[in-house]
């Protein structure tokens, strides 16, 4: 059985007991990661790529569809660009991998009586090795982009991108997130490229980001995960209660601008 | 806007004169009838990319100087974007639709940012 309660230093422990090719495995996943950060930057590039060229589609057909704006922002805009001409990567880069720590956290969650995760199948067991968002104002806003990024790449009239697109990704998907436990709504996409890199997109409103930056300030990261056990009025209980109260906020902002956009209610 | 501020601190005239070959070039860019449509001037700005990192300082500071001198060429401190608000936000749009570098896209929300060209109250 996994050892429990976590500690970094008993499951690395008990893993590579039980996992003997996997021996060293902090160093190794130091070195896996440097790998991926390497082979990942076209991949990246290409993504941020569709991703600037889609914000615009989705921005202009939002305001013609809805009557205002929606604005879409992603981190990749400074993690991306080359550092002065030297060319070297920028510091945010590598805040799109999850870090060694994070993934041996992620391998003691999906561990049963043995390791569920191990070296060799680290890609395709866990999805969300390099990861990015979108922020927007609000989730409808959020919802008409994912809509959007699952008709690629028939919205992509650049030639040069599709063809980029079509030669790189083998397939994208985006669905709603939908974290009952742990409060959290958003739209989760996952971009898969031919070069087996797989990229995790996760697109929110503003009011949900401020609830992932609470979230992350409790736990040292956003914990999507349930809590096994609630204190009342503790504030991962709060943090919970507080992800469903701004959702039904945020499901109520849509409502009534349906309601208001009909016209004045026929009593 | 690192590089150009770096430069005119620095008094490095070279930025002075990039930034008015920019502009000239600019006017002859929205002269031509492709920077009317936001896929055309997307193209246009992918292919003109290289003009800027070839005539502005080289590839850093070229891409900065591109994308600076297009928006903050059609604001005025007195008026704002004013009449050249939708022009502003087309050539936003066209430099993020198009295929220029991540680089130039960057350095589009940066400015873009700065000036409020997003700003949502302005539908």
């Amino acid at each position: 059985m996994k050892p429990t309660p976590y500690s970094q230093e008993g499951y690395v422990q008990w893993h590579e007991e039980a996992v003997e090719a996997d021996r060293g495995l902090l160093n190794r996943l130091d070195d896996f990661r440097r790998g991926l950060m390497a082979e990942a930057r076209p991949d990246l590039d290409l993504l941020y790529q569709v991703l600037t060229y889609m914000f615009t589609y989705a921005r202009n057909e939002y305001r013609r569809a809805r009557g205002q704006e929606a604005s879409y922002q992603t981190p990749l805009s400074e993690a991306l660009p080359s550092v002065g001409p030297s060319g070297n990567p920028s510091p945010r880069y590598s805040d799109l991998f999850k870090s060694a720590p994070s993934i041996v956290n992620k391998m003691w969650r999906k561990a049963g009586d043995e390791p569920g995760v191990t070296l060799s199948d680290l890609r395709r067991s866990i999805t969300d090795l390099i990861r990015t968002d979108v922020r927007t104002e609000t989730l409808d806003g959020a919802r008409f982009l994912a809509h959007r990024m699952n008709d690629l790449p028939g919205l992509l009239y650049n030639q040069e991108l599709k063809e980029q697109y079509e030669g790189r990704v083998e397939s994208i998907a985006f669905e709603p997130e939908m974290k009952m436990a742990s409060g959290y709504f958003a739209y989760h996409g996952l971009v898969r490229f031919r070069s087996g890199s797989v990229v995790e997109v996760q697109i929110y409103s503003a009011l949900m980001s401020e609830w992932r930056r609470l979230s992350h300030q409790l736990y040292e990261r956003v914990r999507l995960e349930p809590v096994a056990k609630h204190e009342f009025a503790s504030p991962e209980a709060r943090l919970v209660s507080l992800g469903h109260a701004l959702h039904l906020a945020e499901c109520e902002i849509m409502r009534l601008r349906q309601e208001i956009d009909r016209g004045p209610m026929q009593v | 806007m690192r590089y150009s501020l770096e430069l005119l601190v620095r008094g490095e005239e070279s930025i002075v004169v990039h930034y008015r070959k920019a502009a000239s070039h600019w006017r002859e860019i929205w002269s031509r009838p492709e920077s009317g449509s936001l896929s055309s001037l997307a193209s246009l700005l992918t292919s003109e990319q290289s003009w800027f990192e070839k005539n502005c300082g080289g590839r850093w500071v070229g891409q900065e100087v591109m994308v600076v001198s297009g928006l903050v060429g059609l604001y005025e401190t007195e008026s704002g974007f004013n009449g050249g608000l939708p022009r502003a936000r087309l050539l936003y749009d066209a430099f993020q639709s198009s295929y220029c570098s991540v680089e130039v896209k960057s350095i589009a929300e940066e400015v873009a940012r700065s000036y409020d060209l997003l700003d949502a109250s302005r539908v």
